[in-house]
C-alpha cells in the first residue's frame, strides 16, 4: 500500500507541473495578424492625371498662382559644373555674383526666368527679387554644405518648374550659415509662395533643415514629381497653406516630432498621390520666452488650420511612438480621393492616431482607410459626420473603413 | 471476499458506464486526491482535518490545493451538524478578453490566489434495510481576497498591474446520497448528486464511488466526479474528475 501512495504522489506531482496556459508568442502573432494595417509604401511610379486647370479669371485670388498667366521671357541660364559656374542669357538685367560655384542674384527686373542645370557638390543660388520669377531647374544636382540648396529671399511668388523629363536634386548642409536678419529654412527654403509644376522630378534630401519650405504657401500642379527625405526637418512646411492640386509626391521623414505636410494654417489636397511615412518619435519640444514645453509628435499631414481632402490619393504610414496620420488643429473634411492612414507607433509621450482633429471631422466621399496599432483610428475632439450614402462603414477598435 | 471483488469490478464497470458516454469533447478531465484525519472526541463529536490535491487540463495541471479543519456532531440518530473552514489555494486560470471587433485585448496568466471558505451543514440520514439514505444541505462563503496580477495589454503592447478585486460569495449545496451496505463485505458503493446554488444554480456534480474500510481505522476511497457548470464565474468548466482518497480515524 506504502509503495502504491509513493507511485501516486509521484506521478500526481510529474503530471500536473504542465501549465494550461496559451503561447505568449503565438498570442502575440495572433493578435498581429488579426490587425495587420494595409501595407503603405513609397510609390515612384507614374500618374496618369488629369491636366491641370488654369485659372483665366484674373479675380480669382489664385489667379497669380499660374505661371500661364505671366510672361518670363527674361532668361538667365546657370549652369554649375562642379565649383565653377557658367552664367548666359540676359545676366545684364540683374546682378549676379558668385563665390565658386555659390551663385547669389539681386534683382529688381521683372519677368525673369532663371534656369538651372548642371552639378555641383559645394554651390547653391541665392536671390533677391523685387518681383515675382520663375525658376526652372533643368537637370540640376546642387549640394551645399553650409545652407540651402536655393535659398529665395523673395516675398512674392517663385514659379518652380520642373522642366520636362529632368531630373533635379537639392541638398542642403546639416548645418547652416545664416546671414543676420534673413532665414533659411530648408534645402530649398523661399520667402514668399511657391508654386512647383512641370513634368519633371525634384529630389530634396535635407539634413539641416526642412525639405521645402516656404514662409508663404505652397502649391504643387499635377505632372510633376517630388521626393524629400529629410532627418531634421518637416519634408515640406508652409507657413500660410499647402495645397496639393496634384503630382506624385514621396515624402520620408525620419527626424523625432517632424511632419511630412506641415502647414501654420490649412492643407488642401485636391489630386496626385501623396506618400508619406515618418518614423521618428514624439519630442519634447523646449520651452521658450513665448513657447511653453510641448510634444511634437510625427504626422503625414499637420495643419493648424483646415485639412480638405476632395481628391487625389494620400497614403500616409507613421511608425514611430506618438505619430500621427493626419493631425489637424481645425476641422478635417474628406469629400473625395483616397486617404488610407496606418499608424504603427505605441503610445509614451503621445497617442499615436490616425485621423485627428481637435475640432470636427467630416466625411462625405472618397475613400477612407484609417488604422492605429496603439491608439484612436479616427478622434474628433469636436463632432466626428460621416455623411450617408457609404457604401462601406466598418467600424473595429484599430481601423476604420469609410467608402462612398 | 469473491463478493467484495465483484461488488469493486461493478462498481468500477458503473464509473466506466457512466463516463464515457458522458465525456463531452470540450469537457475537461483531473484528478483528485484528498487524505483526512478525524478524531472522535466523544460518542456524539468528532473533528477532522483534511488536504485536498485537484488538477485538471487532462491531469497535466494543479488545479487547487486545500486545507480544511472541521468538527462534526450528531444532533439525533438521524441529524448531524458540521461546521468548518477551509484554506484554498486556486492556480487561477488564464483569461483572454476580446475587443468588440474580435481582437485580442487583454491576456492575464494563469496565477495562485488564496480563498476562504467556511461551512456550516446539516445532514438527515434514513436507513431501509441495506441502503443508506442522507441529504445534505450546506450552506457556504467563500471569500477572495484582492490580489495585484499581470497581464497584458495587446493594445498598448505592454504588461500592467491588475487587481482582481475581492469578492464574496454565498452558495447552498444540496446533496443526496445513496449508500449500499454490502453484508459482510469491507467495500461500500455509494452515489451522489448534488445542486449549487447561489442566485441561480451554479452547478450540479454526480459522483459515483466505492469506499474500502480496513480495521475500521482507514477508510480508502475511489470515486468518479462529473460536474456540470451552469453559471461559470469561477472560470469552471464541465470536468470529469477521478478521485481518491484516504482517511484515517482515531
Amino acid at each position: 500500500m506504502k509503495r502504491f501512495c509513493y507511485i501516486l504522489a509521484t506521478m500526481v506531482l510529474f503530471t500536473s507541473c504542465v501549465k494550461d496556459d496559451s503561447d505568449f508568442n503565438t498570442l502575440l502573432q495572433q493578435a498581429e495578424d488579426a490587425i495587420m494595417p494595409i501595407d503603405i509604401a513609397l510609390d515612384y511610379s507614374d500618374l496618369t492625371e488629369e491636366a491641370d486647370q488654369v485659372i483665366t479669371d484674373i479675380d480669382d485670388p489664385y489667379y497669380n498662382d499660374y505661371v500661364e498667366n505671366d510672361e518670363f521671357s527674361r532668361v538667365v541660364y546657370i549652369h554649375y559644373d562642379g565649383n565653377n559656374v557658367t552664367l548666359d542669357g540676359e545676366t545684364s538685367r540683374v546682378s549676379i555674383s558668385t563665390s565658386g560655384a555659390h551663385v547669389t542674384i539681386s534683382s529688381t527686373a521683372g519677368h525673369m526666368d532663371y534656369v538651372l542645370s548642371g552639378t555641383s557638390t559645394d554651390g547653391s543660388l541665392k536671390i533677391y527679387s523685387d518681383s515675382k520669377f520663375k525658376l526652372t531647374l533643368n537637370g540640376v544636382t546642387l549640394t551645399n554644405p553650409t545652407g540651402a540648396a536655393i535659398n529665395d529671399q523673395c516675398g512674392k511668388t517663385v514659379y518652380l518648374v520642373l522642366n520636362n523629363g529632368t531630373s533635379n536634386s537639392l541638398t542642403d548642409g546639416a548645418s547652416y550659415a545664416v546671414t543676420t536678419g534673413e532665414q533659411m529654412k530648408g534645402a530649398f527654403f523661399s520667402e514668399g509662395q511657391v508654386v512647383v509644376s512641370g513634368s519633371g522630378s525634384l529630389n530634396v534630401n535635407a539634413t539641416g533643415g526642412h525639405g521645402i519650405a516656404s514662409d508663404d504657401y505652397i502649391r504643387v500642379r499635377p505632372g510633376c514629381k517630388i521626393n524629400v527625405t529629410t532627418s531634421a526637418g518637416h519634408a515640406i512646411k508652409a507657413n500660410d497653406g499647402i495645397f496639393i492640386d496634384g503630382g506624385v509626391l514621396n515624402l520620408t521623414v525620419t527626424g523625432d516630432g517632424y511632419k511630412g505636410l506641415n502647414s501654420d494654417m490649412d492643407v488642401e489636397v485636391k489630386g496626385g498621390r501623396t506618400t508619406v511615412i515618418t518614423s521618428g518619435d514624439s519630442r519634447i519640444t523646449e520651452q521658450t520666452l513665448e513657447t511653453v514645453a510641448d510634444t511634437s509628435s510625427c504626422a503625414g499631414i499637420k495643419a493648424d488650420g483646415l485639412v480638405t481632402i476632395s481628391g487625389g490619393t494620400i497614403n500616409i504610414k507613421s511608425t514611430g511612438e506618438g505619430g500621427k496620420g493626419i493631425n489637424s488643429v481645425g476641422n478635417i473634411t474628406i469629400t473625395g480621393g483616397n486617404v488610407n492612414v496606418v499608424a504603427t507607433g505605441t503610445k509614451v509621450n503621445s497617442s499615436p492616431k490616425g485621423i485627428k482633429s481637435d475640432e470636427d471631422i467630416n466625411i462625405s466621399g472618397g475613400k477612407t482607410y484609417t488604422y492605429s496599432r496603439h491608439g484612436n483610428p479616427l478622434d474628433a475632439n469636436g463632432t466626428l459626420t460621416v455623411a450617408t450614402g457609404y457604401s462601406t462603414y466598418e467600424t473595429h477598435n484599430h481601423r476604420i473603413r469609410i467608402f462612398y | 471476499m469473491a463478493r467484495s471483488k465483484l461488488t469493486l469490478v461493478a462498481t468500477l464497470a458503473l464509473l466506466a458506464a457512466v463516463c464515457v458516454p458522458t465525456k463531452a469533447v470540450a469537457d475537461d478531465t483531473g484528478l483528485i486526491v484528498e487524505a483526512a484525519v478525524e478524531k472522535k472526541i466523544n460518542k456524539k463529536a468528532s473533528v477532522d482535518l483534511e488536504a485536498e490535491f485537484r488538477t485538471r487540463n487532462d491531469f497535466r495541471t494543479a488545479d487547487r490545493i486545500a486545507l480544511a479543519l472541521g468538527g462534526e456532531y450528531k444532533l439525533t440518530t438521524w441529524l448531524k451538524a458540521d461546521a468548518g473552514y477551509q484554506l484554498l489555494i486556486d492556480n487561477n486560470k488564464e483569461k483572454l478578453t476580446f475587443n468588440t471587433d474580435g481582437s485580442y485585448n487583454n491576456w492575464r496568466p494563469s496565477y495562485w490566489g488564496t480563498r476562504h471558505r467556511f461551512y456550516v451543514s446539516l445532514t438527515a440520514s434514513y436507513k431501509w434495510n441495506r441502503v443508506s439514505f442522507s441529504l445534505r444541505e450546506q450552506w457556504r462563503y467563500t471569500y477572495r481576497p484582492e490580489k495585484t496580477t499581470e497581464r497584458y495589454d495587446f493594445d498598448n503592447s505592454w504588461w500592467e498591474d491588475k487587481a482582481v478585486s475581492s469578492k464574496g460569495k454565498h452558495v447552498l449545496r444540496s446533496r443526496l446520497k445513496v449508500q449500499w451496505d454490502i453484508p459482510k463485505s469491507k467495500f461500500t458503493p455509494w452515489a451522489s448528486y448534488e445542486l449549487f446554488n447561489s442566485l441561480s444554480l451554479d452547478k450540479t456534480r454526480l459522483q459515483a464511488g466505492v469506499d474500502y474500510s480496513l480495521l475500521k481505522k482507514h477508510t480508502f476511497t475511489l470515486y468518479y466526479r462529473y460536474q456540470n457548470v451552469r453559471e461559470d464565474d469561477d472560470g469552471e468548466g464541465n470536468s470529469h474528475y477521478l478521485g481518491v482518497g484516504y482517511k484515517y480515524k482515531f
